[in-house]
């Protein structure tokens, strides 16, 4: 019974390995496939509606045209999945991680906890940027950028770390603005209404499209004044609103709002683990940027409420580089001026 | 004649707030046209259908321990790409106000609640199962449940054109004195033993403070684990708490739950359970207020509400202080109305706010988003339809789900009467994958077996168990809205009317039982009488070890920064003195001295207050074998670990039902291996291809790739 068991094992070992060691390079590698698609963040969030929407999508533009099945692994701000993907893989280009946009910046800002270096994914794209404002409710006194230079503006956030945070805290450092951060809300939208309610004076950092989807009437009846506006570019329509790096003044400042831009530019990113074979890291490339144009994507996501502004993954890819090419004593200062609430 | 008034009371202020709202006639026919066109959207067979095929799901899925509504309807949002809003949200809503249906089965049958949300059924649940009432018990379950959804929709249906100025009010301070009121309950809950409660309490609320802080992101008692980074999970820690002791002492006493198969009341019971529901048709509506009202609150989880209800009900239903917790059928419909219709309540702010008031509303909000729906003023003019189109929703989905579960009700009755062997390994493999679906991480099940230990430890030593999980879910609630009330208003939030009320309320919810065990236990007097030389005993054991680890906690904690200790440092002195004292009275108090006539009158009464938990079944056996028993226990569960470490959770599957059931029951090989089988495939199927859970991988799988054909290795 014993050995007949033992035999069997060994059979079904020996047959498991033959195809494991025939892996070459093949251009239909993908036919018959699942791709396990991990997403950093808990289901129904925007991050993980977005990676489904792509993870429909994006298998006709795959050679071979392979399953995507979506998987769920919060935890951290999308750092545990991350490391799972780092250390365990699969490295066979079968593994797609989804995360947070701050993940490639993670290392740079919170050295202690992140350990680990985005410039060894294969990063395969970013579906889209963020332009983001800071508001305040039509009631208080602050109105514009130069009143906030002068006049406090209570303004909620979750907890430090986030942008709603970071971002505020950054400004007062480098901008020279009165924001006082209020932290302990559950979410943007707590924060939205307690903005509303009059309890905070506005929020820091709010995408334009949030603020558009959720409430589209506040800015059409001027319930919100809008002060600051991020972004690596002015959002379409809005060029009245100062954006924050075109106020910083010295080269440093101008190098720290480059690193945080980072994240604004790629604020949906898609990645595969390191030591993937090069050719399939390309057709995964060469797919997600062709599904950026599919019609039936951009009407899922346009349904979302998501804008589509694709970054490649070569382009992510250099744009970390240079963030990772930063001088570490203008890091050490980022985030000096951001852990300042821990010290 | 004092219950008809409050009832019209009641019913009178829902009637107001109609009126007064859409004071002119054309509002209130514009509502009533929209709840009819709202109804016959629901109506269409397809979409009745697709709510149908929801409402089954939920059923299912809340029989299985620890298996959130959050996993299913997460399973279920890709199907709804296809259909319309209405049809989408009817399946979600038919799932998400379901689960809790089932969810008390396990809690009222084996003793072990599936969720939190079930925690407090089981404490009258369980001995009405062991005395053979378990059939009357799951038929007032279902039915208070379907009563309570029912005014949960009715409500939800009532309020929704009124309400939004009135949750805009709900701010910081609000909100802080809920949550205040809330663990104020901790005093009724901690029944005769108020100083282990309130220890219990603190630790709670410190383990809530555990991972980033939310004022300056010091990550406090993280041990430098990601995982703990955002803080424990609820669902190991629960399961860990109430679950796994019940199992334990089921194993402990190597017997099935009510050994003689005759007494089961399958089928008379279940009518029998009905009728009571009936009968304290009061009750019903009070508790389904309590669980409506504080489902509308964001941040106070259902895991929550069914202790407030049954503390409300222990305070104020005749007799209730004698008979709850051994079996009283009042103690399931108080804790089983609450959770369900605690549903439409949640629905309220995230229609008209997009404020999840729970993680399964989290992912209704995703689907709000895949729609095109946005949650907010518009919900309640131009989508109206479709916000009363949920309202019938939740009423339809909890009729046919309370009518399918008395269906199919007799077989649950008679799971009591199967040996542990047949139950456990079952139970035990669901239990583990549901603790797993917590955060997806290892951390999830050592935090599952260490609180499992835990609460092993507080059902022998008889501590309270609700006042840990109540302070560990309303800890930081509390915490973060102090900070934004005091940041923003400095101290005049204090003086708001509602903030006082609610502070009143909780200071009289806390101090009066307090107070009146004091005098129980005859005064000052009493209660000193019965002390002596300090001498070592069992009981002191567990007051020993939580001071020391108060004290290894509190020592961290003095290193961090001002803001994020503050609240730790109070909390955790509260614990080490409450502590304390517990422990000098284990080591110290005697058995009273005859003679001393107050004491004996203390202890004659004392013996009269409710133990908050399910009395254990082996007291009967020697303190030494209920060790080693336990203690094996616990190694099978270290032993799946073991397993799933090295050969992945599914392989380990069948391996851990075989062994236990060879080892610990001699079963026939022939039931071992079709059990071992049909669960391997039952799990493969619902856990790895349905929910698409990523498992952790296995050591044999890191040696070996080409195992990881093999389903998690």
């Amino acid at each position: 019974m014993k050995i007949r068991f033992i035999a069997w094992a060994a059979a079904c070992l020996v047959a498991m390995a033959v195809p494991a060691s025939a892996q070459a390079a093949d251009p239909n590698f993908y036919a018959g496939k699942t791709i396990y698609m991990i997403v950093g963040v808990a289901p129904g969030a925007g991050y993980d509606l977005n990676a489904r929407a792509l993870a429909r999508y994006m298998p006709a533009y795959i050679p071979g045209h392979p399953t995507i099945v979506v998987e769920n692994q919060p935890g951290a701000a999308s750092m545990i999945m991350a490391l799972k993907l780092l250390k365990t893989g699969t490295f066979d280009g079968l593994t797609i991680g989804a995360s947070f946009g701050d993940l490639p910046t993670m290392p740079l800002l919170d050295p202690d906890r992140a350990h680990f270096d985005a410039r060894k994914f294969n990063w395969i794209g970013s579906t889209s940027s963020v332009n983001a404002v800071a508001f305040s409710w039509y009631t208080q006194p602050v109105k514009t950028f130069k009143d906030l230079q002068t006049t406090q503006l209570l303004v909620g956030a979750q907890a430090p770390g986030t942008t709603q945070y970071d971002l505020p805290t950054l400004a007062n450092a480098l901008l020279g603005t009165h924001f006082k951060v209020v932290t302990g809300y559950d979410g943007t939208v707590q924060i939205l209404t307690a903005a509303e309610r009059g309890e905070v004076g506005g929020i820091g950092f709010i995408a334009f499209s949030s603020l558009l989807s959720l409430d589209a009437d506040w800015l059409k009846q001027h319930r919100v004044n809008l002060l600051l506006q991020w972004g690596v570019t002015k959002q379409p329509g809005y060029n009245n609103v100062p954006a924050a790096h075109d106020l910083a003044k010295t080269p440093e400042d101008k190098q720290i709002f480059k690193v945080i831009e980072l994240h604004l530019a790629a604020d949906r990113p898609f990645f595969l683990p390191p030591n993937v074979p090069a050719d399939r890291v390309a057709i995964l490339r060469r797919a997600f940027d062709e599904t950026m144009k599919d019609p039936g994507f951009l009407d899922a996501e346009k349904k979302l409420q998501f804008d589509v502004e694709p970054m490649s993954g070569a382009e992510m890819s250099s744009m970390i580089d240079d963030a990772y090419s930063t001088p570490q004593p203008v890091l050490a200062r980022l985030r000096k001026i951001l852990n300042s609430a821990e010290n | 004649m004092k219950r008809q008034l409050i009832a019209i009371a009641l019913l009178a202020l829902v009637a107001a707030t109609v009126v007064a709202a859409p004071a002119r006639a054309d509002d209130a026919n514009f509502y009533l046209q929209q709840a009819g066109d709202a109804f016959l959207l629901i109506a269409d067979p397809h979409r009745l259908i697709f709510l149908f095929g929801g409402v089954c799901m939920g059923l299912a899925l809340g029989i299985l321990p620890g298996i959130g509504g959050v996993a299913g309807t997460a399973l279920l949002l890709p199907f709804t790409y296809n259909l319309d809003s209405a049809t989408a949200l009817a399946m979600l809503l038919g799932f998400a106000a379901t689960t809790t249906t089932t969810d008390p089965i396990s809690a009222i049958v084996l003793g072990a609640p599936g969720h939190a949300a079930s925690a407090a059924t089981a404490l009258d649940g369980f001995p009405m199962t062991k005395r053979g009432e378990g059939g009357r018990a799951l038929g007032a379950s279902y039915m208070s449940a379907m009563m309570g959804g029912l005014f949960g929709a009715c409500l939800l249906g009532v309020t929704l054109p009124v309400i939004r100025p009135l949750i805009l009010q709900i701010g910081a301070p609000e909100l802080l004195s809920l949550a205040v009121f809330g663990l104020s309950m901790v005093a009724t809950l901690s029944g005769n033993t108020p100083l282990r409660g309130l220890t219990a309490a603190c630790f709670g609320v410190m383990l809530a403070m555990i991972g980033g802080d939310p004022q300056t992101g010091t990550m406090r008692w993280t041990m430098n684990s990601l995982y703990l980074m955002d803080g424990l999970s609820l669902v190991p820690l629960t399961l860990g708490i109430y679950a796994l002791p019940e199992l334990c002492d089921l194993m402990i006493g190597r017997s099935a739950v009510l050994e003689n198969a005759a007494l089961v009341d399958a089928k008379g019971g279940l009518f029998a359970g009905v009728k009571d529901c009936f009968d304290n048709w009061f009750l019903v509506l009070r508790c389904s207020w309590i669980g409506a009202a504080m489902g509308a609150v964001p941040g106070i989880g259902a895991s929550v509400i069914d202790w407030i209800s049954y503390g409300h009900a222990l305070r104020t239903e005749k007799g209730a202080q004698e008979t709850f917790g051994k079996g009283d059928v009042r103690g399931v419909i108080a804790a089983e109305s609450a959770t369900n219709s605690r549903e439409g309540g949640a629905l309220i702010p995230t229609i008209v706010f997009g404020v999840p008031s729970s993680p399964g509303m989290a992912i209704l909000l995703g689907a709000f988003l895949m729609h095109g729906l946005v949650p907010g003023p518009d919900m309640l003019t131009k989508n109206l339809y479709i916000s009363y189109s949920m309202v019938w929703s939740i009423a339809i989905a909890n009729l046919l789900g309370s009518g399918l579960c008395f269906m199919f009700s007799r077989q649950f009755a008679k799971l009591a009467t199967l040996r542990y062997t047949l139950i456990l390994p079952v139970v035990l493999c669901f239990i583990f994958i549901g603790a797993f679906d917590g955060k997806r991480d290892w951390g999830d099940l050592y935090s599952l077996l260490i609180f499992g230990v835990l609460g092993w430890a507080f059902k022998q030593f008889k501590w309270p168990r609700p006042p840990l999980v109540l302070g560990f879910i309303l800890g930081s609630v509390l915490e973060r809205y102090t900070f934004i009330s005091i940041q923003r208003y400095d101290m005049a939030w204090l003086t708001q009317p509602f903030v006082m009320v609610m502070f009143a309320l909780a200071a009289v919810t806390l101090i009066r039982p307090l107070f009146q065990d004091f005098r129980r236990r005859g005064g000052a007097a009493g209660l000193m009488a019965g002390f002596g030389r300090p001498r070592m005993a069992p009981q002191a054991i567990l007051p020993a070890v939580l001071l020391c680890l108060f004290t290894v906690m509190l020592g961290q904690a003095l290193t961090w920064n001002l803001y994020a200790k503050i609240v730790p440092l109070i909390v955790g002195a509260g614990a080490m003195l409450f502590c304390s004292m517990n422990l000098i009275t284990e080591i110290c108090r005697r058995a009273p001295v005859a003679g001393i006539d107050l004491a004996i009158k203390a202890k004659a009464k004392f013996g009269n207050a409710v133990h908050m938990d399910v009395a254990s079944n082996v007291q009967h056996l020697s303190s030494n074998t209920i060790l080693l028993r336990g203690s094996i226990f616990f190694g099978w569960l270290v032993g799946f670990l073991i397993s799933m470490y090295l050969i992945g959770l599914i392989p380990t599957v069948p391996l851990f039902i075989a062994s236990l059931m060879w080892i610990e029951g001699r079963e026939s090989w022939k039931i071992i291996i079709s059990m071992a089988v049909i669960m391997t495939l039952l799990i493969y199927g619902v856990f790895d291809q349905l929910l698409e859970i990523p498992w952790p991988g296995s050591l044999m799988g890191a040696l070996i790739p080409a195992l990881k054909v093999v389903p998690s290795m």
